[in-house]
Formats: C-alpha cells, sequence, structure tokens
C-alpha cells in the first residue's frame, strides 16, 4: 500500500489496523458538520476562554480578540482535534504569549503603580476610583505586575482553575514547577493588593474597597 | 487576604460573559473565511476525493522500472498553472508545488491531484492521487495506492490572482525513474499542471526544512527578482510542540549555491509579531534561484524555503489601483503632488505627510488598526505594505500594498516612518510622535502604554531605576486639574512646573506646553518617585523648547 501523507497515513495505519481490513470505510464529515459541532463549542467555552483571555492580557477587549483568534484556530484544526477545548485552552495561552513579547516594557509598571495609574479620565479606570471599575482595574493590574510564566500558571491554574496537570502540559513545564510558581505568584499578588489596597484606603480617607 | 477572598474578587471583578448566538455565528463566519484566507476549504472536496479514488479497484499498472525514453511535450500554461520547484530530481526527493491563477477571475481547485506517467508517447492516469500537504500541516505527501479512502477532508485552494499559493509538499518516494505529470483541474476547468522528471542521476535539490523540527512556513513562496512585498512567516511545528513564544530577533537569507546554504543577506529587516506570531521580512532584489530565510531566536532557529524566478508565474504582486484614490483616500496634502502609482481601493489605512515625514498611520479604534509590516525605498519609489485588519479587527492576513512616487523635495534619507507596531500605538500618532521626538533629545525612553485616546497619549518614560507615566493632552481637551493636586511649582526656562501628588496620591508634576498639557505620574509618594518624577518633566520640559503654538502644529495635516 502506498503511503499516505503524514497525518493522514497515521490515521490510516491506525484505522487499518483496529479494523483489521484492506481498506477502510471512514465517515467524510460535511461542513455542516463540523459547523454545528464548533457552533455548540463556541457557545459552551467561548465565555471561559474569553475571560481567560482577559485575564492573560489584562483587557476586555483584546482579551476578546484573542479568544476569538484561538477559536479560529480550533475551527481551522476542528477534524483532526481529538480534544478541541484542551487545544482552544493552549491557543490562548499561545496567542497571549505571542503577543506578550510587544508588551513586555508594559510589565515595567512597578508594583507600586497599580493604584497610581488608574488616574481618572484613562479607560476603565476612569469611573469612580471606588466603583467595579476601578475594582477591576486594580486587579487586572496587579495581576500585570507579575512575570509572565507567573502570570500563566496563576491564571490558568489558581484563577480559572486547570487542574495542575493540565496547565504543565499546556506551558510545557513540571507540574511541581507549576505548583512553586504559583505559591510564589500568588505571594506576590497578595502582597501588592494589599499595598495598593492600603494605600486606596488612605488616599480616601480609610475607605474600604468597595 | 484568604485564597477564597483573591478568588472571589477576581470572580467578582472579571465575570464569565455568557456568548449570544449572533457573536457564535459571527465567529463562525469569520473562522469560514480564514479558513478560505488559508486556502483551507469546504465539503465539495470532500466528494472529490470519493470521485477520484471510486477507480481504486482498477487495475495497477505496471511498473516498469525503465523509463521512457522520448520525453513529454512541454505543457502550455492556460490559465492556471502548477509551479514546481524542481524539474529533475532524484527518487526520493521532495518536491515543492505552487498553484497559480492567471485568469485573474479566482480559481479553486482541491487539494488533491491527479498524477500521471508518460508510458508509451501518452500521459496514463494511474489512479494514484497525490494529497498534497500545505503549509501549516507539517508533512510530506505521497502518491496512494488505487483505492485509498481517506479519513480527511481535503481542502479548496483558492490563490489570488497573479499570486503565488500556498507551498505545497511531497516526496517522490515510491515513484520510480520517468516523466510524471501533476495535475489540478480547477471548478471551471482550468488545468493547472507541472511536469516532473525522475531520474537517477539528478542532482539533489535544495532540501526543504525537517519536518521534525519547528520550520517556517513562508506566504507567497515563489518571487520574481522585482518582487515587492513581505515574506509572511509562520512557525510550524511538529504535533505535541509549541510555537517558539517570543518573535525572532534576527533574520537572515541563505541562498543554495554549490550543493550549499551560503548567507547572501545576513541581517534582513524584521517585523515584530504581526499578529498570530507571524513575522514579515523584506526579501527583494535577489536573482533567481533557491533561498531559505532563517530566523533566530536565542534558543535556536528555523526556517522556511522559497524560491526567485525571472519570469511568471508571478505575474501580478502588487495590486494595481486607481491614482485617484491619491486625493480621497491617502490623505495627502491638496498642495503635494504624489503620483500614487498604485493604492489600494479598500482598506482601514491611510497615509499622511507629518513635516518631512511620510507616514503609515491606521485609523479605526485601538484594536482594529491595520499594521504596517514592510517598507521599501527604491529610488523615490516607495513601496509599503499594510497587513489590514478583519472585521472583528484581527489581521486576516490580507495584505495592501501602496507604492507612491514621491515628488522632488521630499528628502529620501530614512524619512519613512512606520508606526504602530500595537495598533494602539496609532490613535493620536502625532502626539506620540512629538513626544518621541522630544524625548530623543533627553536619555529617556518611550515605551507603549494602553491609554491612548483620541485627545490625549500616554506613554511610560523610563529611567533606569523606575518608570514615570507621561500624558500628553491637548489643552483644550484634557483636565488636568483633576490630575495632579499643586503642591508647588519650579520655574524652568520659560516653563512654569507643577509639583504635586495625583489623585490617588503618587508623586505627580505637570505643565503647560503650548497647546499641550503634559502630567508626569510616579509609581508612589516616596521621596524618590518624588525625585523622579520632577527629573523626568524636567528633562521633558527642557527638551519641548519651543512648544507648539496650536494643535494644528502637531496633528494631521
Amino acid at each position: 500500500m502506498g503511503a499516505a501523507p503524514g497525518e493522514l497515513g497515521d490515521r490510516l495505519d491506525d484505522r487499518l489496523e483496529a479494523d483489521g481490513a484492506e481498506q477502510a470505510q471512514v465517515r467524510l464529515p460535511g461542513r455542516g458538520d463540523r459547523d454545528a459541532e464548533f457552533s455548540a463549542f463556541a457557545a459552551a467555552h467561548g465565555p471561559v476562554l474569553i475571560r481567560t483571555a482577559w485575564l492573560l492580557c489584562g483587557d476586555r477587549a483584546r482579551g476578546e480578540d484573542l479568544a476569538q483568534q484561538a477559536l479560529v484556530r480550533t475551527y481551522l484544526a476542528w477534524p483532526r482535534l481529538t480534544d478541541p477545548l484542551a487545544y482552544a485552552r493552549r491557543a490562548v495561552a499561545t496567542a497571549r504569549i505571542d503577543a506578550w513579547r510587544l508588551r513586555r516594557r508594559e510589565v515595567l509598571v512597578a508594583p507600586d503603580d497599580v493604584v497610581v495609574a488608574s488616574r481618572p479620565g484613562a479607560g476603565a479606570a476612569g469611573d469612580s476610583p471606588e466603583g467595579p471599575h476601578a475594582e477591576r482595574d486594580l486587579l487586572l493590574r496587579a495581576l500585570r505586575t507579575l512575570p509572565a510564566q507567573q502570570r500563566r500558571i496563576v491564571v490558568l491554574r489558581y484563577l480559572v482553575d486547570l487542574p495542575e496537570a493540565e496547565v504543565a502540559e499546556m506551558l510545557g513545564v513540571s507540574a511541581g514547577t507549576v505548583k512553586s510558581t504559583l505559591s510564589r505568584g500568588l505571594d506576590r499578588l497578595r502582597g501588592v493588593l494589599e499595598a495598593a489596597d492600603a494605600r486606596r484606603s488612605d488616599s480616601t480617607g480609610g475607605g474600604g474597597d468597595e | 487576604m484568604s485564597d477564597l477572598d483573591l478568588r472571589a474578587r477576581f470572580d467578582a471583578a472579571v465575570p464569565v460573559r455568557p456568548v449570544d448566538d449572533a457573536a457564535v455565528g459571527s465567529l463562525l463566519h469569520r473562522a469560514r473565511r480564514r479558513r478560505r484566507t488559508r486556502q483551507v476549504g469546504g465539503g465539495v472536496a470532500a466528494v472529490a476525493v470519493v470521485a477520484a479514488l471510486a477507480v481504486g479497484g482498477m487495475a495497477m499498472l505496471d511498473r516498469g522500472p525503465t523509463p521512457p525514453a522520448a520525453p513529454p511535450p512541454e505543457e502550455t500554461v492556460v490559465g492556471a498553472d502548477l509551479w514546481l520547484s524542481a524539474e529533475q530530481v532524484p527518487p526520493g526527493a521532495e518536491v515543492v508545488g505552487v498553484l497559480v491563477d492567471e485568469t485573474g477571475t479566482g480559481q479553486v481547485f482541491d487539494q488533491l491531484a491527479s498524477v500521471e506517467r508518460w508510458e508509451d508517447g501518452a500521459w496514463v492516469d494511474r489512479a494514484e492521487p497525490l494529497l498534497w500537504c500545505l503549509p501549516t500541516d507539517p508533512c510530506s505527501a505521497e502518491v496512494m495506492s488505487p483505492g485509498t479512502m481517506v479519513d480527511f477532508q481535503p481542502v479548496e485552494i483558492t490563490p489570488e490572482p497573479g499570486v503565488p499559493g500556498p507551498a505545497m509538499r511531497m516526496s517522490t518516494a515510491g515513484l520510480e525513474p520517468g516523466w510524471y505529470r501533476i495535475g489540478h483541474t480547477s471548478r471551471t476547468g482550468h488545468v493547472a499542471a507541472g511536469i516532473l522528471e525522475i531520474d537517477i542521476d539528478a542532482p539533489p535539490p535544495a532540501p526543504l526544512a525537517p519536518l521534525d523540527e519547528p520550520l517556517l512556513a513562508v506566504d507567497r513562496p515563489v518571487l520574481t527578482t522585482a518582487a515587492r512585498g513581505p515574506l509572511v512567516l509562520t512557525q510550524v511545528v511538529p504535533d505535541g510542540d509549541v510555537p517558539r513564544p517570543d518573535p525572532a530577533e534576527q533574520a537572515r537569507v541563505d541562498a543554495w549555491l554549490d550543493g550549499a546554504w551560503a548567507t547572501v543577506e545576513d541581517e534582513v529587516a524584521l517585523t515584530g509579531d504581526i499578529g498570530d506570531g507571524a513575522q514579515a521580512v523584506m526579501a527583494a532584489g535577489l536573482d533567481p534561484g533557491a533561498y531559505r530565510v532563517v530566523l533566530s531566536w536565542p534558543e535556536g532557529e528555523a526556517w522556511g524555503r522559497f524560491w526567485v524566478v525571472v519570469a511568471p508565474p508571478v505575474s501580478n504582486e502588487v495590486r494595481r489601483q486607481d491614482a485617484e484614490i491619491l486625493q480621497t483616500f491617502a490623505g495627502l496634502p491638496d498642495d503635494e503632488r504624489y503620483d500614487l502609482v498604485e493604492a489600494p481601493a479598500d482598506t482601514a489605512s491611510y497615509l499622511f505627510v507629518d513635516g518631512d515625514r511620510l507616514l503609515v498611520s491606521l485609523a479605526g479604534t485601538g484594536d482594529c488598526a491595520g499594521v504596517p509590516v514592510a517598507t521599501e525605498l527604491a529610488g523615490r519609489e516607495l513601496t509599503v505594505v499594510v497587513r489590514e485588519p478583519a472585521q472583528g479587527c484581527a489581521p486576516d492576513g490580507t495584505f495592501t500594498t501602496y507604492v507612491l512616487a514621491l515628488p522632488a523635495g521630499v528628502p529620501s534619507e530614512p524619512w519613512l516612518t512606520t508606526r504602530a507596531e500595537e495598533s494602539h500605538d496609532a490613535l493620536n500618532p502625532p502626539l506620540r510622535l512629538w513626544l518621541e521626538d522630544v524625548v530623543a533629545e533627553t536619555r529617556l525612553e518611550v515605551v507603549p502604554s494602553a491609554q491612548d485616546d483620541a485627545a490625549s497619549f500616554a506613554a511610560l518614560v523610563v529611567r533606569p531605576r523606575t518608570s514615570v507615566t507621561v500624558l500628553v493632552e491637548l489643552t483644550d481637551e484634557a483636565e488636568i486639574a483633576a490630575t495632579v493636586v499643586p503642591g508647588g511649582t519650579v520655574d524652568l526656562e520659560g516653563v512654569v512646573l507643577e509639583t504635586g501628588n495625583s489623585a490617588s496620591g503618587g508623586a505627580a508634576a505637570r505643565f503647560a506646553c503650548g497647546a499641550l498639557a503634559l502630567t508626569f505620574l510616579g509609581v508612589d509618594d516616596s521621596p524618590e518617585a518624588s525625585e523622579d518624577v520632577r527629573y523626568v518633566a524636567q528633562e521633558v520640559a527642557r527638551a519641548a523648547q519651543p512648544c507648539p503654538a496650536s494643535a494644528e502644529a502637531i496633528t494631521v495635516p
């Protein structure tokens, strides 16, 4: 039998082995199947993917776009995916990683800058300093003070609650690295937020966060 | 703060929001379009597989070990062509095929090709089709045995008219010496075919990138010697791997000379990430031949192949447009007479003149901007390639090429500036450019910030130990009183610098500079931050002289 190309050949070989047949009669999925399956997938998992990207990049619109890019990639790869959700999650992380380099200097935002930067008139932070937008801005800026790998692990493992093993596989690190990096990342995140909360409380006359 | 509190804060502030049906529909539409853009198409081709393979029960033709003596006649190209990277290869060599639509009307081809062998003065269909491997699939296709049924959905390939399609990869493994005709028939009946001779004495062609390592897919794999435009490079990795996360730092071009790779351009201009992890390089002025472009990261390299030819199949690499667009679209001032040689008719980006510089700027909102990926200045003719945004804002791989013939008097030094490595940089290019020009006179550095809007520009100005956020605003729209609580003033040369604290308590300073208001925000209210803010403000104030007298002096002409 002549070889088929790459993955196709592998699939054929697997199928022939499984069937023990000379030829494998298989399904050729039509576009309608893919579209319907993908639409259901996007509706079910899109929201969490968007939130993941939002947390990773710190900007909602950009997060939505990153998630869309990931879902488009997922659609393109749909026929050969055995676990579309894992693929989409990794695509979100990869997409964000792709863009991180361009924004690497934004990480120069110092930990103490998370409140200062929340100036009136600056987008989301332009709402009431004590309102939900300010809180979101504060949290996202605090996240952005974490080094990239720490941020990814904190978001994926802690905030999105993915299993440790999946995060490790997704990022190409060991489970132990996920655990230790998460611990350090959370310590730092707490420290940044506690300091920011304290300063915010001082600047507003001792009021609470909300 | 407990884990529960921390997680709850994030859950409340950054909630999961449902996606409605319209959004899913829009996403599906985008995905379908992207699929077509990538020459990955729909279900008709699946039927083609079955049809092509339905003859599988036919007897296999004799595979005589002796190749036919008389070669086949040359193919006449009518409307479509299959360009092959080699005409003659030894058995087992790999070959790249590129479909070219020369009808100008748009042709749709199948991924599946027929393979005929030259036998006794005629082409004989051996019923052994070839399912090309596409650039995003790291594999090398081989002809299939008759009767093979495949669990695979072949795709449509729709090369842009006059522009090379994707670089498809095949191996000649299993093919005996002889001549083979690889053909694709388009939906409209045009046949794109290429002839390949397999000869045991043929020299090996330049190798293709190994499939078990990360490699580069090269958009526009065949160039003419007069080619303009970028090579867009995308990492392709073996299954289970992930692309390198950061953009490559260097690029070079090697030529295949005397059986080995030799570097012909060791520092090729390289863009950053232009979307989806792709980067672009400008390749121009190369002699005909076989090349590879190599991207370098600190931890290694990856490469992809391209070819330069003297003649078609690449006949029309730059879309030609109506020169009238010059006045209506490009935004050039009326008193200038630029000869717009070629320009896009429909695009989100535009050009404008800023002093002695011609800028490629980006319209739309922050996440919906085109990205200039390459420029080339040859004589007084300028080529700018912009990757356009798609609906939904992400770059969709559509490139628009502008070509301007420059008028006399415009400096030909490196006056061209393409901005907006990130889309938000372009929202107010005049303010950003003004600040960059000012800061260039100091020992500070401007880096992007995400706070741009129509009337202000924010940047971080970096000192070795810290950073200061700078807001540059037009005074008629600025609300600087709410930003800085003054604590004192410092008289500089013609500038009164107000120092104090921001509304959030951090160190801050501000001063008016003609039509602009500049505000400086430190990282906190420590003495060090106050010193940093004052230092940065003083440096900028000094370098900003003379301040622009009006908004018109710093806005788009």
